[in-house]
């Protein structure tokens, strides 16, 4: 959100934690969206939309701050119809792993884990092992979240690597999830009172 | 894929957003008032007065040497300082270069401490 001090040409952005001003341009119609908070996110949007050997799968919106639980929304690419999507949470680290069980050091709340399992369509977790000096030479992880949860998450597992291959099983998996819920046969089915 | 040349646009301009806020340095902006024709989004940076820099990003896999030739230093009449990212976007890596009216860098690899340098030696001598 801006706010344009007209006479003085400085604009105040504000981000989630504080407001600035911004000198000598109009920002009137700028829109402040990307902070410090919001790295982990956008990298994970670079994991997910890296190349495999089936092509790019993923593109992404960044929603973060925007809506509770969810930080990324991921759709599946191509021109192909349906348009299949799941939400993704994202935790980051530079504190690496536990000791005895080698898992990374994300913590989830429980009450945000079951939130994100009860969205209707497909929801992961990515923790990322984030490297200060490099980004993009981190490691991520992927969970699915489903279910109920009684505890929240004090650490996550590493068996699964947001590598090329986990990619390309989760362009699978969320295609598999849509493919089984009949949508648009329920779609087309049900009435609307605002049809065209 | 179809529009696959803007998906890599699409993903150079997010790894962009990425080296810019991991820097430290600046807070990024996703959208931008239609006086900006050719920039791709705007940085603030943060340690002066939150001085705005205008982005530009594109999407290439030439080498140094290539870039040089087929992108050649050009004059901006903004009044804000502008960075070029010349991005691989399967490699995640790049170069860039810092120009306003009076001043164009060297093409410098992207990576975290040469971009930290030469924006800290930029603002100190034009901000």
């Amino acid at each position: 959100m801006t706010r344009l001090d007209e006479n003085k040409n400085i604009s105040w952005i504000y981000t989630i934690n504080s407001a600035y001003p911004v000198v000598g341009h109009n920002l009137k119609k700028e829109k402040i969206k990307m902070n410090d908070g919001d790295l982990s996110e956008m990298l994970a949007a670079v994991f997910l939309s890296r190349k495999t050997n089936q092509g790019y799968l993923f593109r992404t919106v960044l929603i973060a701050g925007k809506w509770p639980s969810i930080d990324i929304y991921a759709e599946i690419v191509g021109n192909n119809s349906p348009k299949n999507y799941c939400f993704i949470q994202v935790k980051s680290t530079i504190q690496g792993y536990t000791v005895r069980d080698k898992k990374l050091k994300v913590q989830v709340p429980k009450a945000k884990l079951n939130k994100l399992a009860q969205f209707n369509g497909p929801s992961y977790l990515i923790g990322i092992d984030y490297v200060e000096n490099n980004p993009f030479t981190s490691i991520a992880y992927i969970s699915a979240i489903r279910g109920t949860y009684t505890n929240g998450l004090s650490s996550m597992p590493t068996d699964n690597i947001l590598d090329e291959n986990n990619l390309i099983q989760l362009r699978n998996e969320v295609e598999a999830f849509w493919n089984g819920t009949n949508t648009f046969n329920n779609k087309n089915n049900t009435i609307s009172i605002f049809d065209l | 894929m179809r529009n696959e040349k803007q998906f890599q646009g699409w993903r150079s301009e997010q790894i962009v957003k990425v080296f810019l806020l991991s820097s430290g340095l600046f807070d990024v902006t996703e959208s931008y008032s239609n006086s900006d024709k050719g920039v791709d989004f705007i940085a603030i940076y943060k340690e002066r007065n939150n001085r705005r820099f205008d982005i530009e990003v594109k999407a290439t896999k030439y080498s140094k040497s290539e870039i040089q030739r087929k992108y050649p230093q050009k004059k901006y009449n903004s009044n804000s300082p502008t960075m070029q990212f010349y991005v691989n976007y399967d490699k995640e890596t790049g170069y860039f270069r810092l120009t306003n009216t009076n001043y164009t860098s060297e093409l410098n690899k992207m990576v975290r401490e040469n971009f930290i340098y030469e924006v800290k030696n930029y603002a100190q001598q034009y901000l």
